[in-house]
This record gives structure tokens, sequence and C-alpha cells, in this order.
């Protein structure tokens, strides 16, 4: 790839990945990115209110470095809180497109894994956000404790953290 | 007052071929009346003094079960010889009814009121009390959108929980989910009821 | 969408009104509610609201599960307040049932008290809620932090009770699914006497009487009491506009009588009677109110006289009588009606959810014809809407 003609060979991953300086640089950037995710405010339901408690004084996810942003092109992470409708759904696919990469979501809740308590019957019900949008951790609960949110930040983290972003990745 | 005061005086106003019989008197009485009276009513009750029914608490949209017509009563015949040969009864044909059932409340005289009307399923016409009681525009809208019941003279008759290019009334009792849902030009499976016990899924064994 | 282009008479400058969306993803509508707004450059013209994009098909839910299997979808109605939802949809049945000799539930006082006591714990949080996100909205942020490390302490309480921090699933058809802990009822007047009203006190300080928020919300969003019956109102809404209706008290139910407590009304001391500052301080008065009622309740509630004495009357298998009833209750959002009809079976036949959100919600637009783009949060956020509720 190139930028008005200069060769941008950390993009064009032209570097080996057991390179010493990339695997840092790798590290120092996931490290930065895994400190600073700051999710859209999208709550949707009764999970909303177990994540507004989780930025509350007592779990506080402020030191975690999470900072609730309301417009999806500030944000990088999406944690879908409570059920999808397909009268949402569209809304739910275009506030993902709209967000910058790297992206990641957080499936909150039973409801936006599978449908929750309302799959049976629920004509009107998203049976699972994933399939309008790639999840990349599920936190299961009805609704999950903070403290399960926080667990599901934490795993999200170790997958931003061992990400690659300027190493060749082996095809 | 009572539920049967406030029927004799509704028959006084309006007489009997509109204000039928008091429903389910054990339970929590409720007057029948025919559809096309229950603007004129609604205006009645809420514009009488001593009824004053200010307050549209609540309403709600049926779909009863079919409900079998009842047969014609037959003329008494004095003279037993003069009587005309029985003949066998015709089975009554089952009818598929709408009913939209209103709470009224008087925020004056602390009483409260059921109304409740039926409507043939495939014209269920019921006029509207939004003049009435402004609270009646959602409660309508939301009754078209489950049940489909057609309110005259509702000035915005839309959907208003459902997505408006929704096909069906889904509380009826005989609806079908459609099959596909599209968001963003793109078909999504709509979930089917199914009162079916899923399958459990067999735990994984340890050499997979 | 831009239409209606006026020219002003004094500059000659065209002008034309614009359609907005706000929301369903947006931070200050609590929720996924659209509000669709038509605006004369600050001033709102009409905002109309669009909801059902939370409807979770709990009425069909309902017409395919047993009684008590409803009462987990019913928690989730109004989700901040599941107790009150849980109170009023068991107190509907059981009102269905009663009207049969053969199944009839006697609920022992203790279960009542038990009752009471959780529902108005719940209000309380629910109050808590809503005073800290209605602040939030019009900017303040301390006092939404404030309130819900105190909304944590009652959620401790119910997870101790029920073992669930949001939704209960605690009050059943013919009692409540567990007892107290021993020593419950001492942490529930420790937490009142030491926490909340000191740090009620500190909010009062902070915000209820602050001069800026008294400007932002004391003259906007007023109701007429005749409006707030027209639109059935109920709850905060309809007692902030003067009207003293309080279905504790006017249409009592449970053990409610047997309380002594103030209905809080609002009175327009600082701008036109109605206005969002007035339904404010009824959920502010509010709180002081149920805490009265929490310290009557624990003193009058009897011992357990058996084990099991909470679950004892709940029968094995909930099938009321053949007919239908409206049974309301006082959520603290307003009139929670459950319209339950059974056709004898152990399955309901319909049951709707008379939502006083949905009623709350439905006089927005007329509320907002006139008002400026920042009062229209503030009105917002002063009906007090659970999009759950809305939807069902």
């Amino acid at each position: 790839m190139t930028l008005q003609g200069i060769e941008m060979g950390f993009l064009e991953h032209s570097f080996s990945s057991d390179s010493v300086l990339i695997t840092s640089i790798d590290e120092a950037v996931g490290w930065a990115r895994k400190s600073s995710m700051w999710p859209m405010g999208f709550g949707l339901a009764c999970c909303a209110i177990e994540m507004m408690a989780a930025g509350m004084p007592r779990f506080d996810l402020d030191r975690l470095g999470v900072f609730f942003r309301p417009s999806p092109r500030q944000s990088d992470l999406m944690i879908i809180s409570g059920t999808v409708t397909l009268k949402m759904a569209s809304r739910v696919q275009r506030l993902y497109e709209q967000m910058p990469e790297p992206r990641y979501v957080i499936s909150m809740g039973s409801c936006a894994n599978s449908g929750g308590p309302y799959w049976q019957h629920g004509y009107h019900v998203v049976k699972g956000v994933d399939r309008i949008i790639p999840v990349d951790v599920y936190v299961p609960g009805c609704p999950p404790r903070p403290e399960a949110l926080i667990e599901g930040l934490v795993l999200l983290q170790q997958k931003i953290q061992h990400s690659k972003t300027f190493a060749k990745v082996e095809a | 007052m009572t539920t049967e005061d406030i029927r004799d005086r509704l028959i006084e106003e309006f007489g009997e071929e509109s204000i039928f019989a008091i429903l389910q008197t054990e339970i929590e009485p409720e007057i029948e009346i025919a559809a096309g009276a229950v603007l004129d009513a609604a205006q009645f009750l809420k514009g009488q003094g001593d009824l004053s029914f200010d307050v549209l608490m609540c309403l709600s949209a049926l779909d009863v079960p079919t409900l079998a017509k009842k047969p014609k009563r037959k003329p008494k015949i004095d003279d037993e010889s003069e009587a005309p040969p029985q003949e066998a009864e015709p089975e009554p044909e089952p009818i598929h009814q709408l009913a939209v059932v209103y709470h009224l409340f008087s925020v004056v005289h602390k009483h409260r009121l059921a109304l409740k009307t039926f409507v043939a399923v495939d014209e269920p016409h019921v006029p509207s009390v939004i003049a009435v009681w402004p609270a009646a525009d959602w409660h309508e809208r939301e009754a078209f959108d489950m049940m489909g019941i057609q309110f005259d003279g509702h000035p915005f008759l839309k959907r208003i929980l459902l997505p408006d290019d929704w096909e069906g009334h889904p509380l009826r009792k005989d609806y079908e989910t459609q099959e596909t849902y599209d968001v963003n030009d793109e078909a999504i499976l709509v979930p089917k009821h199914t009162t079916a016990t899923p399958e459990p899924v067999a735990p994984a064994t340890a050499d997979e | 969408m831009i239409s209606n282009v006026t020219t002003d008479s004094r500059t000659g400058l065209e002008t034309r009104e614009m359609v907005l969306n706000m929301g369903p993803q947006h931070p200050s509508t609590h929720g996924v509610l659209r509000l669709e707004v038509v605006t004369d450059g600050e001033l709102v013209v009409k905002a109309i609201p669009h909801i059902g994009y939370l409807h979770r098909c709990f009425e069909k839910h309902a017409e395919a599960l047993s009684y008590q299997t409803v009462i987990p979808y019913v928690d989730r109605l109004d989700y901040l307040a599941s107790m009150n939802n849980d109170l009023g949809y068991a107190i509907a049945v059981e009102t269905l049932m009663g009207k049969s000799e053969k199944t009839k539930i006697e609920l022992s006082d203790r279960v009542e008290y038990i009752r009471v006591v959780v529902a108005e714990l719940n209000r309380i949080a629910s109050h808590l809620m809503l005073l800290g996100t209605f602040t939030m909205d019009l900017g303040a942020i301390t006092p939404f932090t404030w309130l819900f490390r105190d909304r944590e302490y009652i959620l401790d309480l119910f997870e101790e009770v029920s073992g669930a921090r949001l939704l209960y699933n605690y009050i059943r058809v013919g009692g409540v699914s567990y007892d107290f802990p021993p020593g419950f009822e001492k942490k529930i007047t420790d937490f009142i006497d030491e926490t909340l009203e000191p740090h009620m006190a500190e909010c009062d300080d902070l915000i209820t009487f602050n001069k800026i928020f008294i400007e932002r919300a004391a003259d906007v969003g007023v109701v007429s009491s005749e409006e707030a019956l027209a639109w059935a109102l109920s709850g905060p809404m309809l007692r902030g506009s003067g009207v003293g209706f309080d279905l504790r008290k006017d249409d009592p139910y449970s053990v409610y009588d047997r309380f002594d407590f103030e209905v809080a009304v609002g009175d327009g001391r600082y701008g036109p009677i109605g206005s969002c500052w007035d339904r404010y301080y009824v959920r502010r008065l509010e709180i002081d109110e149920s805490i009265k009622i929490i310290r009557q309740a624990l003193e009058q509630m009897p011992d357990a006289t058996e084990p099991d004495e909470v679950r004892s009357a709940i029968p094995k298998t909930v099938r009321p009588p053949e007919g239908e009833v409206y049974v309301r209750t006082e959520n603290p959002r307003g009139e929670l009606g459950f319209f339950v009809r059974s056709d004898g079976s152990a399955n309901p036949f319909r049951i709707k959810g008379r939502s006083p959100c949905f009623c709350n919600l439905s006089i927005m637009e007329r509320l907002s014809e006139g008002c400026l783009i920042a009062d229209l949060i503030t009105i917002l956020g002063s009906v007090d809407i659970v999009l759950g509720e809305v939807d069902r």
C-alpha cells in the first residue's frame, strides 16, 4: 500500500513475525488498545442497567480504561446489552458499520447471546445478535452481574493483547 | 353506582337494541354493548354528572374462542294439537369473534365499569373513542397492531409496536409467523413459535 | 428532510424546519425510543415518539406458559421495579382465583408484609435510579454516581433475600419464594437509618433545591390536571399535576390500608403545577413515604408460625376459574394493570399488561410542542419511561 508515493512498510506486513522489534510494537499497541476500550453507550434492555451499574462507583469500569462514548464514530467496542428485536436489528447493523476498525462486540446477556427467555415464542426477537453482527465475547446471564461483564471485558482485553497488528500473520 | 344501575341508565338512553346483558356477574361484571353504540355510550358515560367516567384505565383486545350462535327461541303454542311437526335442530354455526374490553374509572365518584363489545373477525370495525378519552390513541393503535381491529375515526391508525411492514396480527390464536423479515436487505429467519422441547445437545466426548 | 420554508418578516431571512431523528440509540432516551423531532431552529415544533424497538412478545409468551412461569417475564416488563410487577401480577391472578371457593387463596399476614416491604424497597431503588438519570440528562453527573451507590445497597438486600440483583422472580402466585433470612429486618432498618436517610439529605443539598436545576426544570413540561386524567396518566406524572390519587390509598390492595403515610402531590412552588420539577419532587418525597411504610411494616410484621409458611399457600397448579378481571396496583411509574382472562385451564388465555409508561409516554407529543431541544430531554426524563414496559 502506498500513501502519496511512500511505501508503508509496516502496514504491508513486510516484516517477519519473529522480529523482536515487531513483537514489542505489537505488544505495546495491544496494551494501549486494551487499556482504553471505549464502548458506545448502547443499552437496550435490562442488561443495560447492569452495564450502567458496572460503570458506577462500586464496580467502576473507569479503572479499566472503559469510558462510554455516545457516538459509534468515537468508540471501538459495542456492548449489546439487551434483547435485539427485528425492528431494532437494522439499526444495530448500521451502528456496527459506523464504528471504525478495529472494533469489537461483546454480546451481554442471554437475549443477545441466543434470544434469551424469548427464544421460543418471540416472533419479533432476533435469536442471538450474532445473526446480524460478528461477536467477539459472549457474557452469559440474565442479567449478568457486573462482575461477569468485567470478566467479559478482561477476556476481550486478552484477545486484543494477543492480536497481531503489524507482524505477518502466517496463512 | 353498581353496574346494574349504570346499565339501567344506558338502556334508558340507548335502548335494548344496543345495550345487552351483563356478563360474568360473579367474577367482574361487564356490560356488553353493540359495537356501533360504543362512541355514543362513551360520550354519555363521560358527560353525565353522576357517572363521569373520566379515565380510560385500559382498552384490551381479545380473540375469543369460536362461539356458537344461540338458536332462536320457538314461539309458545297453547294448543298442542296444532303444533307443527318437530324438525331436527340444525347445528348452530360457529362464529369467530374479536372483542374489545374497556375499563373505565371515575376519579370523582370512585366507581369503575367494564364495557365489552364483540365484532366478527372478518369485519372488525369499532368506533374510536379517541375524541372522548385521548388516552385511547395508543391503546387503539396497539389493539389494531396486535389483533387487527379497525377503529373507525382514529386519525392515525398505524402499527405501533411492530414494524410497519409486518404481516399478520400476532395475538390472534390462528397467527402464523412469517418466514423471514428483511433487515437492511438481508432476510433474517423469524423464529417460529414452537411448543416442542428442544433436543438436548450431546456432551462432547473426550476424543473430540 | 427539510420543509416548510418561511421568511422572517424583519430580516428577510429564510428559515426551514428540519426533521431530526433522536434514537433509537441515544444516550438520553433511556432505552430504545425513537423521537422524530421536527425543529424550527432550537424550538421543537413537535416530537413524535416511535416505540416497538423492544417488543418482546410478552403477551404471546404468556399464553403458552403456566401462570407461575409467567412471573419471570413479568419481571422483565419494568425491569427497574421487578418486585412491584410481580406483586401486581400475583394479586391479579389471586383476585381471579378468589372468585371461586375452590381456588381461593388465603395469604398469611407475614407474606403480605414481606411483599409490601420488598415492593417499597424496590420503589425506593427505582426512584433513586430516576433521580440519578433525570439529573444526568440535565448534565449533573455527580448525583447519578451517588444515587447508584445507594441503590447498590438495596440490590445487596434483594440479593440476600431472592438470589438476584435485578430480576427477582420472588413474589409468586400464593406467596413468596423465600422467607427473610435471620437478621434481615435489622439490616433493612440499619440501611435506612445509617445510609439512606443521610444520603437523601445530601442529595437534597446537592440537587433538589439547586437554583440551576430549578431553572431548568420548573417551567417545563407542564401538564394540567384535566389533561392528566384525560390522557390516563398515573403515578408521579398524575400526582405532579396536583391530583392526589394514589392506588395504595384510594383503592388499597394487599395490606396498604394498615399503614399511615402521605400521598406526595405537586404544589407548584417554583413554577406552574405539573412541571418537571414537581414530578421530580413527588418522586423524591415518595422515597420518604416508602421509608415510613417499610418501618411500619417491619414493626407490624408477625413472626413465622411454621417453617415454610411463606410457601404454604402456593397452589400446586394455578388454575383460576373461567373469567376475566382487571386488577391494578401502584408501580413506581404509575398504575400497572393486568387484564387476565382465564379459560379454566392451567395456561392463561390472555394477559394484557396495561403499563403505566405506555400511557404516560403517549402525552409526549402534546407536551413537546413549542419547547426547546434541551427542554425536550428534560421532559422525556421526567416522564420516567422504561422501554421494556412500553413495548412489552
